[in-house]
C-alpha cells in the first residue's frame, strides 16, 4: 500500500477547508447585521414593511439555497457587477442566512414580555432607545441557541459554493480524485470524502451540542 | 441593466424543463418515501432501546445531521465504487435522499413515540390487548400523529435537498436549468420558471402533509 498520495491531497484539502470557514464566518457577520435589522423591523407595526420582509423571508427560506447561489452568480454580471464566485456565494448565502436570522430575531423579540416595553416607555425611553437598550439585549440571549445551530448549518451550506466554482473542500476533493484517477488509476474517493466529512463533524457536532445545552439552560 | 426579457425562447426550453421537473419530483417522492419508512423503523428501534442498534442509530443521526448533505450525495456516488458498490446517479440520488431524510425522521419518530403517554399503553394492556395490538392500534397512531408536523417539515426539506444532484450529474430541475442558462444566458426567464416550479412542488407537498395532519387530528369529543 502506497501512502505517498495522502500528503499533497491533505494539504490541498486543509487549505480549501479554510475557504469554507472564511465563507461561513463572513456570511455569519453579514447575515447577522441584515437579519437582526429585518427581524426587528418586522416586529414594528408597519404593514407594508412587514409584508415586504415576510415576502423576503419566505422567498429565500422557501427556495433551495443552491437556487439562490446560482441566481446571484448569474444575475450579478448581467447587472454589470463583476465579482468572483466567492463573493457571489457570500451574497447568496447572506440572502438565505439573513432570512433565517430574521425569523430567529423576530421570534426572540416577540418573546420579550409586553411589560418590558411598558417599563421602558415609563422610564421615558423613546422607541429607538427602548429597542437598543432594553429589548434587543434581552432578545440576544434568547437568540443564542438557534444562532449556534444556524452557524453549524451555515458551515455545512458553505459547501454549496463548490457548485458555482469556489475551490472549497468538496471541490478540492473532487479535483484530487480526478487527479489521482489519472495519475495512479486509484481515486481514493471514499477516503477523501470520509476525511472531509470528519472535518465537518469535528466542528459542527460540538456546535449542535452547545446549542442544545444553551437551549436547556434557557428553559430552566 | 441591459437585459431584455425574451419569453418566446422559453417555448423551446419548456419541454426539457418539464421533463427535468418530473425527475425532481420522482427522486423526491422516492426519497421521501424511503426516509419515512426508515425513519419509522429507526425511530421505533430508538424508542424500544434495542441493544446496540439503538446506539448505532443515535450515532448515525448525529453524523448525518452534522455533515453537509452535498458531501453525503457525493460520497454515495463517487466514494462507494471504491468499496465495490457502483450506483447510477439516479440510484445514488434516491439513496442519498432516503438516508439523509431518515436521520431527521428517526429523531422525529423517536420523539413522537416517547410522547405517547405510558398510561395509554397500560390502559390498552388492561383492556386485554396483546403487546402487538397495543403497538399497532395505540402507540403507532398516536406517535405518528405527534411526529407528523416534523415529518412534513423534513420531507419538504428533502425536496430542496434534491436540487443538489448536479454534483453527481443527475439531470434534475436545477441541473437542467443551470446547463440551459450556460447555453442561452436567459437567466431571468429560466430561473423565474424554475423558482415557480420549486415553489409549486414544495407548497403541494406541505399541503399534503397539512391535510394528513387535519385528517388524523384528534377529534374533539
Amino acid at each position: 500500500m502506497d501512502h505517498a498520495w495522502i500528503a499533497p491531497v491533505a494539504s490541498f484539502m486543509v487549505d480549501s477547508f479554510w475557504i469554507n470557514i472564511a465563507l461561513a464566518l463572513l456570511t455569519l457577520c453579514t447575515s447577522l447585521l441584515l437579519g437582526i435589522l429585518l427581524g426587528t423591523l418586522s416586529t414594528l407595526k408597519m404593514a407594508p414593511v412587514q409584508l415586504a420582509i415576510r415576502a423576503y423571508v419566505d422567498l429565500w427560506r422557501g427556495l433551495p439555497t443552491i437556487f439562490t447561489l446560482f441566481l446571484v452568480f448569474f444575475l450579478l454580471p448581467l447587472m454589470g457587477i463583476h465579482v468572483n464566485a466567492f463573493v457571489a456565494a457570500a451574497v447568496g448565502l447572506t440572502l438565505w442566512g439573513s432570512a433565517n436570522i430574521s425569523e430567529i430575531a423576530r421570534g426572540a423579540i416577540q418573546s420579550i414580555p409586553a411589560t418590558q416595553h411598558r417599563a421602558a416607555s415609563a422610564l421615558g425611553l423613546n422607541n429607538r432607545q427602548k429597542f437598543i437598550w432594553v429589548i434587543i439585549p434581552q432578545a440576544m440571549r434568547r437568540m443564542l441557541p438557534p444562532l449556534v445551530s444556524f452557524l453549524a448549518h451555515l458551515i455545512q451550506n458553505s459547501t454549496l459554493a463548490g457548485l458555482i466554482g469556489v475551490t472549497e473542500i468538496l471541490a478540492a476533493g473532487k479535483y484530487s480524485i480526478g487527479r489521482l484517477t489519472i495519475e495512479q488509476g486509484q481515486p481514493h474517493a471514499a477516503a477523501i470524502y470520509a476525511a472531509a466529512g470528519f472535518a465537518f463533524f469535528l466542528i459542527c457536532f460540538p456546535l449542535s451540542r452547545w446549542a442544545m445545552r444553551l437551549e436547556k439552560k434557557l428553559v430552566v | 441593466m441591459a437585459y431584455s426579457f425574451d419569453w418566446l425562447f422559453l417555448w423551446d426550453s419548456l419541454p426539457s424543463m418539464f421533463a427535468a421537473w418530473g425527475r425532481t419530483v420522482l427522486i423526491s417522492i422516492i426519497g421521501i418515501a424511503g426516509a419515512l419508512v426508515l425513519g419509522f423503523l429507526g425511530g421505533w428501534a430508538r424508542h424500544k432501546d434495542v441493544p446496540r442498534l439503538s446506539g448505532l442509530l443515535a450515532a448515525y443521526v448525529e453524523i448525518i445531521r452534522n455533515i453537509p448533505h452535498l458531501l453525503i450525495i457525493m460520497f454515495l456516488y463517487f466514494g462507494l465504487p471504491d468499496m465495490g458498490l457502483s450506483l447510477t446517479s439516479f440510484m445514488s440520488a434516491c439513496l442519498a435522499l432516503s438516508l439523509i431524510g431518515a436521520a431527521y425522521n428517526i429523531e422525529a419518530m423517536r420523539a413522537g413515540f416517547a410522547a405517547v403517554p405510558a398510561n395509554y399503553v397500560r390502559a390498552s394492556r388492561a383492556l386485554g390487548m396483546t403487546a402487538r395490538q397495543a403497538f399497532t392500534s395505540v402507540i403507532v397512531p398516536n406517535g405518528v400523529r405527534i411526529a407528523l408536523p416534523s415529518l412534513g417539515n423534513n420531507s419538504v426539506g428533502l425536496i430542496k435537498t434534491s436540487s443538489l444532484m448536479m454534483a453527481i450529474g443527475y439531470p434534475d430541475l436545477m441541473a437542467t436549468v443551470v446547463s440551459e442558462v450556460s447555453l442561452t444566458f436567459r437567466v431571468a426567464e429560466l430561473f423565474l420558471v424554475m423558482g415557480v416550479m420549486y415553489l409549486i412542488t414544495i407548497s403541494i407537498a406541505s399541503q399534503l402533509f397539512a391535510q394528513a395532519e387535519r385528517r388524523l387530528a384528534f377529534q374533539a369529543a
